[in-house]
């Protein structure tokens, strides 16, 4: 339990901080006192724990299908960590509560920094994979939140999206490298991934190359180390929280984890070894020529994660101690450094060093800490940074005296920069004095927090045998020495003590010139690369989306001929018949009158000529049709033609002309159409010398006048065996009528003629009407047995009130039109409704047999017949829509819903 | 004779998609014309084309021909018919709305 | 209610909602309840169908009483109910946006049928067992989704409409003639009974060039590269219910027609060369879509291209053809249409308040708007694939399944993109959502526009914090599409009551 109450604390203390109001009780200032008391205590008790010695494990399951579990761990290297995340929390939050008491936004930081803590807490516990993965991206999308806290700059924001862009990338790798651990040793949790050696595995290599990109962009080495200057664009509690202390540790720590299990790997030594001299030396060039306090601190830390990402690389339980000590002597002495700069940049307004000289004299309680810490950053006994220093040489020298040289040269390196950028504080002459003083509190809690510091390592007996030494042999296995303050004479102390002399040399006499730090080589590559995407993106995306329509189509066309053309020419093409026997002529004739009328339509320049070849076409395929035995589909083919073709009419009338001349089909769009044509043609050749099972078609010739009552079987087909497709087809038409009527509201325009002056005209017009009305009518009744049908009888019906439409007789309101629309569809689906009130599926068939006197053929009436009906009233009403619309006529007056 | 029919709805597709590139809105209405009646011979072919076997069963002599394609291209048609109309109702929203 | 009384409540209700619209006329709030109202009561029945499929049945209705293959059956498996539960339920929460988000305008073109009518397409397409049935309600929902897009009467939006609806129709043409050459070859329409055919025969190359033709139809259907340019030419300019509709229904209809004719009936080993077309497709779709997406500098045209990328995400599912990258791909799709959706009304929440969601115009919605900040926050990094949202789950499986197939470059552009994805709306947040928000006076939030957007918000979370049980579900109607016995079974075999029963009646 007690892993989730660590993990749970943070969340409910942002809860708290959440629910503060400025000007209450409970205001955030407060909230924060009270927040950070929590947090000391909940430190106290991770250090307890830690002492304790024992690995607890809490585990349930969460996705298992993924084989992922909610598993969390805490033994006592974790404990470690966790006590040095809390033991931050405290100093970052009173700082917060100090500095930003009247902020408007304070609850919202504090919350935000204790989500923070709450994922990096959860990154530190989990056993879990995929668990770990998930805390550690919630780190880094807290940490943009919080380096963009003050978003109202663009630089502000270009540096958060940066550092959540490169952690991003990191963190991808990452979840590649742990999928790949899971699938290599087929453990789900680290405890059990880490715990086998990998070293041979073939995988190895690609895993450690991504672990470590994860790491390195986390913990900002080379060459992911530029965006940790940038990311001091945030306020001060967030540089001091994330980036010293808990997020960026987020990389080694994994390193730490992993090294017993990779470290043999011939990769893994020379790699991160390499990756953390060179970030050592580009965090110490980039901040040589730094007059900004809180950049030269960042340097120290980007130098500081140089060296445990050197000490994990070198991976041997003696380079883990080592590991242990330094980082704990790290965040000891960083901690009141950064709250030291907090308060003189409170103090004075500013970060510049130049302004701040000579503060350590003027501001003492805040000098001291800062002091004190510095001296630990050097490396001087008996301070936690001199064992750290020693410790990390001794494991060096073991791994080879070359490394340890280098090692030596690295950290003189950064004592260097340290005393050289940190010197202005202790100038003793020409002092400048605070603007204003930053408040005791304020003052005090760097000193607090060195004094802590202090004491621990007062008490460092106590601290290495509970906490330094357990937590070495939990991540690195035992040495069997303890930590000692006083590591004894030897190779390590003579490095130390050069290495002290050496930077303390380089940096009272190296010249202090006026110029500018470098640029960042990763940063300028960084906007370099956004750059060229930004622009090559938009070339890709004009050069793909601003086409005219023909090259979509074409682009389309092309595809897919791609796709079909390979399987259709790979396989044997069978012969085609190409006699053509006498009875065979009229479908011939019919065929290439089609195949010219097509050219004819292809190719007519002029409209009328290309209204007349699409008729033409139209009447020879009813032809075909009727030639092969299909009449309704003939007899719908020409319906359908003639109206398309009056409204086409219609419509063009009014078109206006297009300017010029009609533009020549290009070369390429004609050899595209013909290949298309082939291609097409040896598609139909080919489908027709497949054919190979019976088809289901069938049983409809079987069964279509016993059960279906029908025998006109095309008609069967539609209102009863596939009823569902027609009455997607008659909603089809519906959602044309509606699309009619909702883009189309203007009114028309004028008659071509007026035919109430014309009475002969109106009188065969009138008298023309109830017999079409009947035929229509009669078409509709006989169709389940003949050739007929609702679609059919509804074009016939839509024929006669074009007529009406034409005699200029005022038009029934557009109301009759949707009342057509409603009921035609509402009758075809209550049709089906029957049957399942029968408790038959829907669209079943329910016939009734009256007995008719005498002995003629028998009367079959059921719901398909009412269907049909319901297709009726559709198809007549998506007609008397369109030919209201697109037909001239006399104005007349316009519905209300337009 | 399949191979005629064949062509011819190869010619069908090859004029509509000519008409199609051209480029005129009245050129993109021709061009689906031409290219659904391509479909629509397609589909019916699929069922064997058979001369004088209309699927009726009263004076049934004889196979008949596959009633699946007929209705399939039947509705077919029907559907090609309400989206050409409403091609139509835009080319006419179109030609109202430029000025 | 049953489960058949379910599958009959998908599609009536919605025809229902949408005839009803049709009679109300201009009472524009009696046809917002209707469709509301339908909407609501067809997602219940989507919920109940399943349920049914995780209790592991498969609901069939034989229409008409006739045994399938003759006659048109309906089926509601695994993935079919998951389609058809999401679908509706981000039509009800777009529904409920468009009482105050939509203009009057649009309401006056005939709005609620229409959507009445795509959702009666939509879940006929999710339910029919027959190809031809298919392609019918793909017509449908086309049509519908014609009439809509082409309500705003702007010139760039008319010449996206036309865009829209010619590429569209070629993907009807090439449906078409692909069924009719296929029933030409196999004698049958039914998807069931191709399966059948499919795997008895084992003699696929004599399928090959219809099952290509379909590849092409529905690979305009699901915005494929380089079949997909319709989209970002057209979904900008639709009004935003309607965007946020299409953006998540409309090209998941394809992408479920891809994973039932592609997964279920032309599978591998004798199938299309799922690696060989499907696999750089998407691949390409992936990377395409999301380049163009950077290069934008608007949000809708942002999010158009993403829908791009993201189908290439599941695709590629299809095309690694293992059975957890199948299960992947599905729980992909559910997630995706539910972020989606509301990535589209959050941006509609952004234009509303800002007038604009032009990058450079809105500003300081953080301040301004938080709620709206909230939201995209929890969508926007679930596309990303942030855990512990439902993105991550989605990308995460598919990760997983591409490593264990040793698909190491789809991998790697599975990362890729997501880092890009990320990327760019890591643009649109500190674009759009930082800054100092500008004076604007402040738009009226109701209700009933954020309750909607909440309420997807809340459902990818839960999916995140508790992906299991729709992980679950994933793998249940993976392993019914790549062994579909049962399906097959279900559809073909159980013998309706005799049909065409005829009552005499005595005068």
């Amino acid at each position: 339990m007690a892993p989730l109450f660590h993990l749970l604390l943070p969340a409910l203390l942002a809860l708290a901080a959440v629910s503060s109001r400025r000007g209450w009780r409970w205001s955030p200032s407060a909230a924060s006192g009270v927040i950070a008391a929590l947090a000391a205590a909940a430190a106290g008790a991770a250090l307890w724990s830690s002492a304790q010695g024992a690995s607890v494990v809490f585990s349930h399951p969460w996705v298992a299908p993924l084989g992922v579990d909610f598993a969390l761990r805490l033994d006592p290297f974790r404990s470690l960590f966790l006590g040095l995340v809390w033991g931050t929390t405290v100093p970052v939050i009173l700082y917060s509560g100090l500095a930003f008491r009247d902020d408007p936004r304070l609850a919202g930081l504090l919350a935000t920094l204790l989500l923070f803590a709450a994922c990096m807490i959860g990154l530190i516990l989990a056993d879990d994979l995929v668990l770990f993965f998930l805390f550690w991206e919630g780190t880094s999308v807290l940490s943009f939140l919080l380096i963009g806290w003050n978003h109202a700059g663009a630089e502000a924001r270009r540096k958060a999206s940066q550092a959540l862009l490169v952690t991003g990338l990191g963190g991808l790798a990452l979840l590649a490298g742990l999928v790949l651990l899971r699938f290599a040793t087929g453990a789900g949790s680290l405890g059990a991934a880490f715990g086998t050696d990998l070293s041979a595995h073939p995988l190895s290599t690609a895993i450690i190359v991504l672990i470590a990109a994860g790491a390195f962009a986390k913990s900002a080495q080379v060459p992911f180390h530029f965006w940790l200057p940038n990311a001091m664009a945030g306020p001060t509690p967030v540089s001091a929280f994330l980036h010293s202390a808990t997020m960026v540790k987020a990389g080694v720590f994994l390193l730490a984890l992993a090294a017993p299990a990779l470290g043999a790997h011939p990769l893994w030594t020379p790699l991160l070894v390499t990756c953390g001299m060179l970030t050592v030396a580009a965090a110490v060039r980039r901040a040589w020529n730094e007059t900004d306090l809180k950049a030269v601190l960042a340097a120290t830390t980007l130098a500081a994660l140089g060296h445990l990402t050197i000490l994990a690389g070198i991976g041997t339980p003696a380079a883990l101690k080592a590991f242990v000590v330094f980082l704990l002597a790290h965040a000891l002495y960083k901690a009141p450094m950064f709250l030291s700069s907090g308060a003189l940049e409170k103090a004075y307004g500013s970060r510049d060093l130049r302004r701040l000289r000579g503060a350590v004299f003027c501001l003492p309680i805040v000098g001291t800490a800062m002091v004190v810490s510095m001296a630990s950053l050097l490396g001087l006994f008996p301070l936690p940074g001199f064992v750290g220093k020693e410790y990390f040489l001794k494991a060096a020298w073991a791994q080879s005296p070359a490394l340890a040289i280098a090692a030596a040269l690295s950290l003189a390196a950064v004592i260097a920069l340290a005393l050289r950028g940190l010197a202005p504080l202790l100038a003793r002459g020409d002092l400048n004095l605070p603007a204003k003083s930053p408040g005791t509190a304020l003052q005090l809690l760097p000193w607090i927090s060195a004094a802590a510091a202090l004491a621990l390592t007062a008490s460092f007996p106590w601290l290495s045998q509970s906490v330094l030494t357990p937590a070495a042999a939990a991540v690195g296995g035992t040495t069997g020495a303890s930590v000692e303050l006083w590591p004894g004479w030897g190779p390590s102390l003579v490095l130390s003590l050069a290495a002290l002399l050496i930077g303390g040399v380089v940096a009272f006499h190296a010249a202090r010139p006026a110029a500018r730090p470098p640029a960042s080589v990763g940063d300028t590559t960084y906007q370099t690369l956004l750059d060229a995407l930004g622009r090559g993106s938009r070339q890709l995306a004009s050069a793909l989306q601003d086409r005219p329509l023909a090259t979509h189509l074409g682009l389309v066309l092309g595809a897919a001929g791609l796709l079909i053309a390979p399987p259709l020419l790979a396989g044997p093409l069978p012969l085609p018949d190409l006699r053509v026997d006498a009875a065979d002529t009229v479908p011939a004739v019919l065929a290439r009158l089609t195949a010219l009328s097509a050219a004819g339509a292809a190719t007519a320049r002029s409209r009328v000529a290309l209204l007349v070849s699409l008729g033409l076409t139209g009447l020879l395929i009813a032809l075909l049709y009727a030639y092969f035995s299909a009449p309704d589909l003939a007899l719908t083919q020409l319906l359908t033609e003639t109206i398309l073709l009056v409204l086409m009419v219609a419509v063009l009338r009014w078109l206006p002309k297009p300017h010029g001349t009609p533009r020549r089909g290009s070369p390429l769009a004609a050899a595209g159409a013909l290949s298309a044509g082939a291609v097409v043609t040896m598609l139909v050749i080919k489908a027709k010398a497949l054919e190979f099972t019976p088809p289901v078609s069938q049983f409809f010739a079987e069964r279509s006048l016993p059960d279906a009552h029908g025998a006109n079987i095309v008609n069967v087909i539609l209102v009863d065996f596939r009823a569902l497709d027609t009455f997607g087809e008659i909603t089809v038409l519906a959602v044309a009528a509606i699309g009619a009527a909702a883009l189309l509201r203007k009114r028309r325009r004028p008659a071509v003629f007026d035919p109430t002056r014309s009475t002969l005209l109106s009188t065969a017009l009138r008298l023309l009407l109830p017999p079409l009305f009947l035929f229509a009518a009669f078409l509709l009744l006989r169709g389940h047995n003949h050739p007929g049908g609702g679609f059919i009888a509804a074009l016939v019906a839509a024929t006669a009130a074009a007529f009406i439409h034409l005699s200029g007789r005022p038009a029934p309101s557009s109301r009759l039109d949707s009342a057509l629309l409603v009921t035609g569809l509402s009758l075809a689906a209550l049709s089906g409704l029957f049957a399942v009130a029968a408790g038959r599926p829907f669209l079943t068939g329910l016939w009734i047999k009256p007995d008719l006197p005498g002995d003629g053929p028998p009367l079959h009436l059921g719901t398909p017949l009412l269907f049909d009906l319901g297709v009726f009233l559709t198809v007549l009403g998506f007609a008397l829509a369109f030919l209201r619309r697109l037909l001239p006529t006399t104005p007349s007056p316009v519905p209300s819903w337009n | 004779m399949e191979l005629i029919i064949a062509i011819a709805i190869g010619a069908l597709t090859a004029a509509g998609i000519y008409r199609l590139l051209a480029g005129s809105r009245l050129d993109l209405l021709a061009g689906i014309l031409l290219l659904s009646q391509a479909a629509n011979l397609i589909v019916f072919a699929s069922g064997g084309l058979l001369h004088g076997a209309a699927p009726l069963l009263h004076d049934a002599t004889g196979p008949l021909a596959d009633p699946l394609p007929q209705a399939l291209v039947l509705t077919a048609i029907v559907i090609g018919f309400g989206i050409l109309a409403f091609l139509l109702i835009l080319l006419q929203r179109d030609s109202d709305n430029r000025p | 209610m049953t489960a058949s009384a379910a599958i009959i409540v998908c599609l009536l209700a919605p025809l229902a909602a949408a005839l009803a619209s049709l009679a109300a006329g201009p009472r524009r709030r009696v046809a917002a309840a209707l469709t509301t109202g339908a909407a609501a009561l067809s997602t219940l029945a989507a919920l109940v169908l399943v349920a049914a499929s995780h209790r592991g049945l498969i609901p069939v209705v034989h229409l008409g009483g006739w045994p399938a293959p003759h006659g048109i059956a309906l089926a509601a498996d695994g993935l079919s109910a998951l389609m058809l539960a999401v679908a509706n339920l981000v039509t009800l929460a777009v529904v409920v946006y468009s009482w105050r988000g939509l203009s009057g305008f649009y309401h006056r073109r005939r709005f609620y049928p229409l959507l009445g009518t795509l959702l009666l397409g939509v879940n006929g397409a999710f339910l029919t067992t027959d190809l031809f049935n298919l392609y019918v309600w793909f017509e449908v929902l086309l049509l519908s989704s014609f009439v809509l897009m082409s309500s705003n009467p702007s010139g760039e939006a008319r010449a996206g409409a036309w865009r829209y609806v010619l590429l569209n129709l070629l993907s009807s043409l090439f449906f078409l003639c692909a069924a009719g050459l296929l029933y030409g070859k196999t004698g049958t329409l039914n998807l069931a009974h191709l399966a059948a055919l499919f795997r008895q025969s084992g003699d696929s190359f004599l399928l090959l060039s219809s099952s290509a033709l379909l590849f092409a139809a529905f690979a305009i259907k699901a915005a494929l590269v380089p079949f997909a340019f319709w989209l970002p030419a057209s979904y900008p300019h639709a009004p935003i219910p309607v965007a946020a509709l299409f953006a998540g229904l409309l090209t998941k209809v394809g992408v479920y027609a891809f994973f039932r004719c592609f997964g279920l009936v032309f599978a591998e080993p004798a199938g299309f060369a799922h690696r060989e077309v499907l696999l750089p497709l998407a691949l390409a779709t992936m990377t395409i879509g999301v380049l163009g997406a950077v290069a934008q500098s608007d949000m809708r045209r942002i999010l158009s291209f993403h829908i791009i990328s993201q189908v290439g995400y599941m695709l590629l599912a299809l095309a690694l053809f293992t059975p957890l990258a199948v299960a992947a791909g599905i729980f992909y799709i559910v997630h995706h249409i539910i972020v989606k959706t509301n990535l589209f009304l959050v941006a509609g929440l952004v234009e509303r308040h800002q007038g604009s969601s032009d990058l450079a115009r809105a500003r300081g919605l953080l301040r301004s708007f938080p709620a709206a900040a909230a939201l995209f926050a929890v969508a926007a990094l679930s596309l990303a694939g942030i855990p512990p949202l439902s993105g991550f789950w989605a990308k995460f499986s598919l990760l997983k399944a591409s490593l264990d197939a040793g698909a190491y470059l789809s991998a790697t552009v599975i990362l890729g993109v997501g880092l890009l994805t990320l990327f760019s709306m890591l643009k649109i947040w500190t674009h759009v959502f930082w800054r100092s928000p500008s004076d604007s006076p402040a738009a009226s939030r109701p209700v009933s526009l954020l309750a909607p957007c909440a309420a997807l918000a809340a459902l990818t979370i839960a999916l995140g914090l508790g992906a299991a049980p729709l992980f679950q579900l994933a793998q249940n109607a993976s392993r019914s599409l790549l062994d579909p016995r049962a399906y097959i079974e279900s559809v073909l075999s159980s013998a309706p009551p005799a049909p065409g029963q005829t009552l005499t009646l005595q005068p």
